[in-house]
């Protein structure tokens, strides 16, 4: 079989821009959830969160990116588009796998910080005045969604849904990487 | 009869079909005229690690805010309608080193929009973030203008 080639493993490269992806996605989630658990409650508190959480925006589809330069610099080749939207969809898919591992690690090493995240923000949003009524209806909104996040549906739904949507934009971000990074042109 | 040819057909009609799937969830639950509101809907869980979902950030269906903000929806929405005018887009020369150009350029764009808006410099609005959005990805699809359709 002299014409078959052998095509490096990718693996790695997966591993690493998944590990990337989760770490900043994950991490910046648990990040603000301690800030906002640890502030004192405030207008502050509720406008900081609102002005800091857009600069968190997008940051999971540089796994496909990521996978794809690390496996062209590493081997030195050129690859397929084909080749880079696989590695950005498995990138994506097991991002979500890790992404999902290190926030329930986390609820497991430290269970308090969701129970003081939920009560700085029904604090803050009485300080801000909100009325009676949107009040109650956000807290019911608040505690079902809680009761959700921690059901053994609500992780498994949660993970799907995830690796679904981050396989995908991280294939078409692996497209990308595999046109800048292994392309002939 | 002329037929178009289409180089890599798999990948272009699955491309086509997941950019077409990811629109359409951004859009989130109120598309589907849910009553659902925020954080409980899988379409918002399905985002959550891709888009901060601030609700005044966002545009609203049916009254319910979408499952990303207007940035974002504005960048799958150009992906999306980009892929599926790539037949046409095709037909533009536009060298490979300047379509790269233009990503990155759009990148730091709005990158440089963001932080403006953050440190106070300007105030952006739903549709400027949209529109800054879907240059970005229009220039995403552009990159791709030569692989799945040859000139003639």
């Amino acid at each position: 079989m002299e014409n078959e080639q052998i095509v490096p493993n990718y693996w790695n490269s997966v591993l690493i821009g998944a590990l990337t992806v989760a770490l900043i996605t994950g991490g910046l989630g648990i990040i603000l959830m301690y800030y906002v658990a640890g502030a004192e409650p405030s207008m502050t508190l509720m406008v900081v969160s609102g002005l800091t959480l857009p600069l968190t925006c997008l940051f999971g589809l540089v796994g496909g990116i990521i996978a794809t330069r690390h496996y062209a610099k590493t081997f030195d080749i050129t690859f397929s588009i084909g080749q880079g939207a696989l590695i950005g969809l498995l990138t994506g898919a097991i991002a979500a796998i890790f992404a999902t591992l290190i926030s329930q690690l986390w609820m497991m090493i430290d269970p308090a910080l969701m129970e003081n995240f939920y009560d700085n923000m029904i604090y803050s949003m009485e300080q801000i005045g909100m009325p009676q009524a949107q009040l109650n209806d956000t807290i019911d909104t608040m505690q079902q969604t809680r009761e959700q996040q921690q059901s053994l549906s609500g992780i498994a739904l949660g993970l799907l849904t995830n690796a679904v949507i981050l396989g995908i934009v991280n294939a078409i971000t692996g497209m990308v990487g595999a046109k800048i990074f292994a392309s002939e042109e | 009869m002329n037929k178009t040819q289409i180089h890599n057909r798999g990948l272009y009609f699955s491309v086509a079909g997941a950019s077409v799937i990811l629109f359409v969830l951004a859009l989130g639950p109120g598309l589907f005229g849910s009553t659902n509101t925020h954080l409980l809907s899988w379409q918002y869980e399905g985002f959550d690690l891709l888009c901060h979902q601030i609700p005044s950030r966002s545009y609203h269906l049916s009254g319910i805010s979408m499952a990303v903000c207007s940035r974002c929806i504005g960048i799958y929405g150009a992906i999306m309608g980009g892929w599926l005018a790539l037949p046409i887009l095709s037909k533009m020369k536009i060298t490979h080193k300047s379509k790269i150009g233009w990503l990155i350029g759009l990148i730091i764009l709005n990158l440089a929009d963001v932080f403006g808006n953050f440190f106070d410099m300007w105030s952006n609005t739903l549709n400027t973030r949209f529109a800054l959005g879907a240059m970005l990805g229009l220039s995403v699809a552009m990159l791709f203008n030569n692989d799945f359709f040859p000139k003639k």
